[in-house]
């Protein structure tokens, strides 16, 4: 199994365990993939960004 | 995914523009560059990663750094070691990647370029020049062009596609950092683990929120009840207002009706009013005629005294020759006897009025004077005849008939006009009549009635519904600025209850990242175990006295023997380590299951004797494209050692040549050969 396929199905079963929706998941990833580009400063904006996210996703 | 074409200009020791192309042949996977030490073999390498990254990516620490000017700025300087201002500062480096991807063909044009700033004149330092990258799939032009790199070669795994010979021991010595490092780099559990922090950092933050909200909200009690209160006010005061104006609207609907009623005897009401004028009218005329009546009964009562006037007029004549002769001698008789009381109050006297003593004499002649007034006196009395009673009672009968008006044609005239209007009127009236016959007065008065009664009704109801409108006014802005405040408070609310749901959503985000991390570890070790151990099997020279390449939850490697026991790495002669270290990046670029070219810089001198052979051998199958930079000597030994497929699947041979004194290299390509 590729890693690419595990990561899915971790994320699916992640997904079904705890009621979350995979899109969220990966959009924190993707968030924090972003970090990379970040200098460590700018931490905050990472953390704003998955609140915003979490408040969102509860808003819809 | 292989490199077709790298063009540079300016980079490093390279003066002007070079371009390499390398044509697809998947039987001939090798590009081979050499030349002498110090020749401008490496910098071919470095144009390649400063055209991904910006930078070069450590061996030691492949977290991902930002590009800088700096860097840019040291490759533009080259091999100008005394730090003289590039003659040209436009330097830059393209970079042409394909891809077949199941049915898809992919072209990926990577250009990274610096050139001088706008207004400066005069190149010195980094700042004065500026960075450009740009990525083009298939022709469009990338958005965010870091990402699209990211996602080709991430740098965090490029020390597994391009990296120097020298660097493979240094990262079999680190073996055990670096495994755990690239595992997680790949893998992107340290991007969970740092998501994981931000999320405990997140629900912590909405915790607080949750808690300071939750105090907002008790105080919201209290004024809620009031609200609720006056809500309740309203809704009493509002039923009220639209009873009042139900009461309101069915009472001007019955005026309406009223008034159409009334409409209808409209005409009707004009003859009513009509015949009351008249028989007013007729009243009036009904009283003069009777005051003309008794005048002229008046009138006619006097008639017997103007039958007696003449007789009365004669006997009055007779009378008034006797009244004025006694008149006459009445004024007579006055005035004598006025005479004789003055002479009897002068004699009563002494003196006379002028003061001078009244003499006998004179008493005498006013005696004398006094008995001719007496005796004329008497001779009057004798002439007047005895006064008629009658006299005065006869002249005013006379007087008052003589002043009778006997105008009766005046009166029948004025009696006949009298009775001429009074005919009209009645003559109107009984018209009228006629055609009020069948019309019931009554119900009209009784409608009008009604309908005064109704407009006072309406007037009182407008009233009560005005003032109930203010009271619900009032009591609407009360209730209004109480649920201002709610509202605020309201939103606090909704905004706990967002809360609560964020902070179960984060909870639940934490565990599921929890649940992946723990797992994704275990795969991925898995998988690369798998691969590592598939390569050391190729690599090794005892194939058979290993049975696999385990990673522990340390990440420290060691080797499980055909037997089954555990060898520790530690525990393995030096070259067997080297090919363990070499097998492990193998893996893990296998792992990172991204299909890039391998780019590797004198790779062969650094390799263990006992295994270059099976290394060699193996050697086209690493990847599908593989840019081997030798040197000289090591070309020369492959030359001697490498089996002839090693030599067939080479594609091109590039020379790099340093040209003296300008110092500045040339690459040109040689053969194939």
């Amino acid at each position: 199994m590729s890693e690419k396929s595990s990561l899915d199905r971790l994320l699916n079963e992640a997904s079904q365990k705890f009621d979350v929706e995979v899109s969220i998941l990966k959009k924190i990833l993707n968030i924090e993939r972003s970090r990379i580009y970040l200098q460590e400063s700018s931490r905050n904006s990472v953390i704003i960004e998955v609140r915003r996210l979490i408040q969102g996703e509860v808003k819809k | 995914m292989r490199i077709s074409k790298i063009q540079f200009k300016n980079f490093g020791p390279y003066k002007g523009t070079f371009s390499m192309e390398f044509q697809k042949n998947p039987k001939k996977k090798i590009e081979l560059i050499t030349g002498v030490n110090g020749a401008g073999k490496t910098s071919v390498f470095n144009a390649i990663q400063w055209c991904l990254y910006g930078y070069e990516p450590s061996p030691t620490d492949p977290k991902p750094k930002q590009a800088t000017k700096y860097d840019a700025w040291s490759n533009l300087y080259g091999t100008n070691k005394e730090g003289k201002i590039p003659s040209d500062p436009n330097m830059y480096v393209n970079l042409w990647l394909e891809e077949d991807n199941e049915s898809e063909h992919y072209e990926y044009i990577i250009q990274r370029s610096i050139k001088p700033r706008n207004n400066v004149d005069e190149i010195s330092e980094p700042n004065h020049i500026e960075m450009e990258l740009s990525v083009s799939e298939n022709g469009r032009l990338i958005e965010n062009p870091i990402e699209k790199i990211d996602s080709l070669i991430p740098v965090s795994a490029s020390q597994f596609f391009m990296f120097h010979g020298e660097n493979l021991r240094t990262m079999s010595q680190k073996h055990l950092e670096h495994t755990k490092k690239a595992i997680e780099l790949i893998l992107e559990a340290e991007l969970f683990r740092q998501g994981l922090d931000d999320l405990h950092k997140v629900r912590r933050e909405i915790g607080l929120e949750f808690d300071a909200e939750l105090k907002e909200v008790d105080s919201l009690k209290g004024v809620i009840i009031s609200r609720d209160k006056k809500q309740q006010e309203l809704t009493d005061e509002k039923d009220k207002l639209d009873k009042l104006k139900k009461d309101l609207a069915e009472t001007e609907r019955l005026l309406k009706d009223l008034e159409l009623q009334l409409i209808s005897y409209d005409s009707t009401k004009g003859l009513i009013e009509k015949i009351d004028e008249d028989k007013r009218k007729l009243e009036q005329i009904n009283d003069d005629i009777k005051k003309l009546l008794v005048r002229r009964d008046g009138l006619i009562n006097q008639l017997p005294s103007l039958v007696v006037l003449p007789e009365l007029i004669k006997i009055m004549s007779n009378k008034e020759d006797v009244h004025k002769s006694n008149e006459k001698f009445k004024n007579q008789y006055n005035e004598i006897k006025g005479k004789v009381e003055l002479i009897e109050q002068i004699t009563k006297l002494e003196k006379c009025f002028c003061g001078n003593q009244i003499t006998s004499v004179e008493k005498r002649l006013l005696n004398d004077q006094e008995q001719e007034f007496l005796a004329k006196l008497k001779e009057i009395e004798m002439g007047i005849i005895d006064q008629d009673p009658n006299y005065y009672a006869i002249k005013d009968i006379v007087t008052s008939i003589n002043s009778i008006n006997l105008d009766f044609d005046t009166y029948d005239r004025d009696l006949s006009g009298y009775n001429l209007r009074k005919n009209e009127v009645e003559s109107d009236i009984k018209r009228v009549e006629k055609l009020l016959s069948g019309i019931n007065r009554e119900e009209i008065m009784k409608l009008t009635i009604i309908r005064n009664n109704t407009l006072t009704k309406i007037g009182e109801l407008r009233q009560k519904v005005d003032n109930k409108r203010e009271d619900v006014g009032d009591l609407e802005k009360i209730i209004d600025r109480f649920n201002r405040l709610i509202n605020q408070r309201e939103r606090s609310k909704s905004f706990s209850s967002s809360l609560s749901d964020q902070f179960d959503l984060s909870d639940r985000i934490i565990n599921s990242y929890n649940y992946i991390l723990d797992d994704l570890i275990d795969v991925r070790k898995d998988l690369l175990e798998k691969y590592t151990t598939e390569y050391f099997k190729k690599l090794t020279n005892n194939p058979t006295e290993y049975h696999k390449i385990i990673i522990d939850e340390s990440y420290n490697l060691s080797i499980i023997d055909s037997t089954g026991s555990q060898r520790l790495r530690e525990k393995l002669s030096t070259g067997e380590r080297g090919v363990v270290a070499l097998s492990f990046i193998l893996g893990l670029k296998s792992a990172s299951e991204r299909n890039a070219p391998l780019i590797l810089d004198t790779f062969f001198s650094h390799l263990d004797e006992s295994h270059y052979s099976n290394i060699v051998k193996e050697f086209p199958s690493f990847a599908e494209q593989i840019i081997l930079i030798l040197t000289d000597l090591e070309y020369k030994t492959l030359k001697d050692r490498a089996p002839e497929f090693f030599f067939n699947a080479i594609n091109n041979v590039w020379m790099v040549k340093r040209i003296k004194p300008e110092e500045r290299s040339e690459i040109s390509v040689f053969g194939g050969d």
